[in-house]
């Protein structure tokens, strides 16, 4: 029973790397397997219907919303104090505020609820998109580094931001107005709900939730290495 | 008030200087350092011309006091950063996490390291520290994985560990097939 788990988990990994089926069976046909038990492992491993871990399991919790009520909230009596003097436009600006940030609010609700990120065997799949809708599967083989941060609202509201991000900077699904903040150097660090450009964004995770998710992800990378090496040190 | 160093085999080995501390509470005041250093000789010195004498003394206590409270609060601010700061070179990842209030933990893989370079700006020579950085493949590592503030020991050692370990790393072979058990 225990043997087999080991042979499962050796064709797996092997294969996550991209080693020829060949190959995988002639090394372990020499360290004492049969054919058969070999060819069921490779066969099993085409048809394992792993289970994925999703946003089920690790959700962005509902309070994240609330982190923009609050700094809109903030924002409109820090406006309010500005305003103050010219009492006659108190009203109208106070007026525009809420329209715009309620506009936010409601566009940072669609696009969690439209949000959906699993993590398959060999992808990182992502989906996203209130009209314009995207897909995106990452290589856990080219994740350059996964983050973890918690702002003073997140600290409130007992949650943490994971941000993930690859080497493809301006490429893939980044807008105009994304590359033209990486070439600024400025938001780069924004926490943003999403991917664009180089950064998949999943914030509103529990504490917990966002380190049991980095675990999973950093495994996940460790099982799917690439075969060129990146770094030249 | 006694506080817990966020410790790690790595920090134990190749420790913070304290003296980043005193660096940082340097440079963190140094705005309101400049700005008495202007203003303290322009007022003071037109109270002495017009030679009300106790205004001259009340103006220096007040510039000590701000000055005392800004450097107390970066201080104990520091202090904490300090406290809470934590590197690990463990044995698959560089994990780099710091800040009191709002912690940011950065995870790199020795593998995807581009980059190892130590350097010293002009405070941390006056202090005698280094800081080391590394950075994979995108801007936003660059910003945040650095280990500020160590001796020249530990800088040396600190960068001789990752540049060993990532090479280790990738001339890794693929592990040995697993045998039956009978």
């Amino acid at each position: 029973m225990n043997n087999n788990r080991v042979l499962k988990d050796y064709v797996s990994q092997q294969r996550a790397s991209g080693v020829a089926d060949e190959i995988i069976k002639n090394a372990l046909i020499q360290s004492g397997w049969t054919a058969e038990q070999i060819n069921q492992a490779l066969l099993d491993n085409m048809t394992t219907n792993e289970s994925t871990i999703s946003e089920n399991d690790y959700p962005i919790q509902q309070r994240w919303i609330a982190k923009y009520v609050i700094g809109n909230c903030i924002g409109l009596v820090f406006w309010t104090l500005l305003t103050l003097g010219s009492s006659y436009r108190l009203l109208t600006t106070t007026f525009v505020y809420l329209v715009i940030s309620t506009i936010q609010i409601v566009v940072v609700y669609l696009r969690r609820k439209y949000y959906r990120y699993e993590l398959q065997s060999q992808y990182l799949f992502l989906h996203q998109g209130v009209l314009n809708k995207q897909q995106r599967s990452i290589p856990y083989g080219v994740i350059q580094h996964v983050f973890v941060k918690q702002d003073i609202l997140d600290r409130v509201l007992g949650l943490a931001s994971l941000t993930i991000e690859n080497a493809a900077s301006g490429a893939g699904a980044s807008n105009i107005f994304t590359r033209y903040a990486v070439k600024n150097k400025k938001n780069v660090n924004q926490d943003i709900i999403g991917f664009s450009g180089n950064s998949i964004s999943i914030p509103g995770l529990l504490k917990d939730d966002a380190e049991a998710l980095k675990t999973h992800v950093l495994t996940k990378m460790k099982e799917n290495p690439i075969e060129d090496k990146q770094s030249g040190l | 008030m006694v506080m817990n160093i966020a410790s790690s085999p790595t920090r134990d080995k190749y420790p913070l200087s304290t003296r980043k501390i005193a660096k940082k509470t340097l440079v963190g005041s140094l705005a309101w350092i400049i700005i008495i250093a202007i203003l303290y000789p322009i007022i003071g010195v037109s109270f002495l011309y017009t030679g009300s004498t106790s205004d001259f003394i009340t103006t220096t206590l007040v510039c000590l006091l701000i000055l005392g409270i800004v450097c107390g609060i970066t201080y104990a601010y520091q202090y904490w950063y300090f406290m809470v700061y934590y590197y690990d070179l463990n044995q698959d990842y560089i994990v780099i996490k710091k800040g009191p209030i709002t912690p940011r933990e950065i995870t790199i893989p020795y593998e995807r390291v581009q980059d190892v370079y130590v350097d010293q700006d002009i405070f941390d020579r006056l202090f005698g520290i280094y800081d080391v950085h590394l950075s994979s493949a995108t801007i936003s590592s660059g910003m945040e994985a650095h280990i500020d503030g160590v001796e020249k020991e530990g800088a040396d050692g600190l960068r001789q560990l990752l540049l060993e370990t990532v090479s280790k790393k990738l001339n890794r072979t693929a592990p040995p097939p697993p045998a039956p058990r009978q």
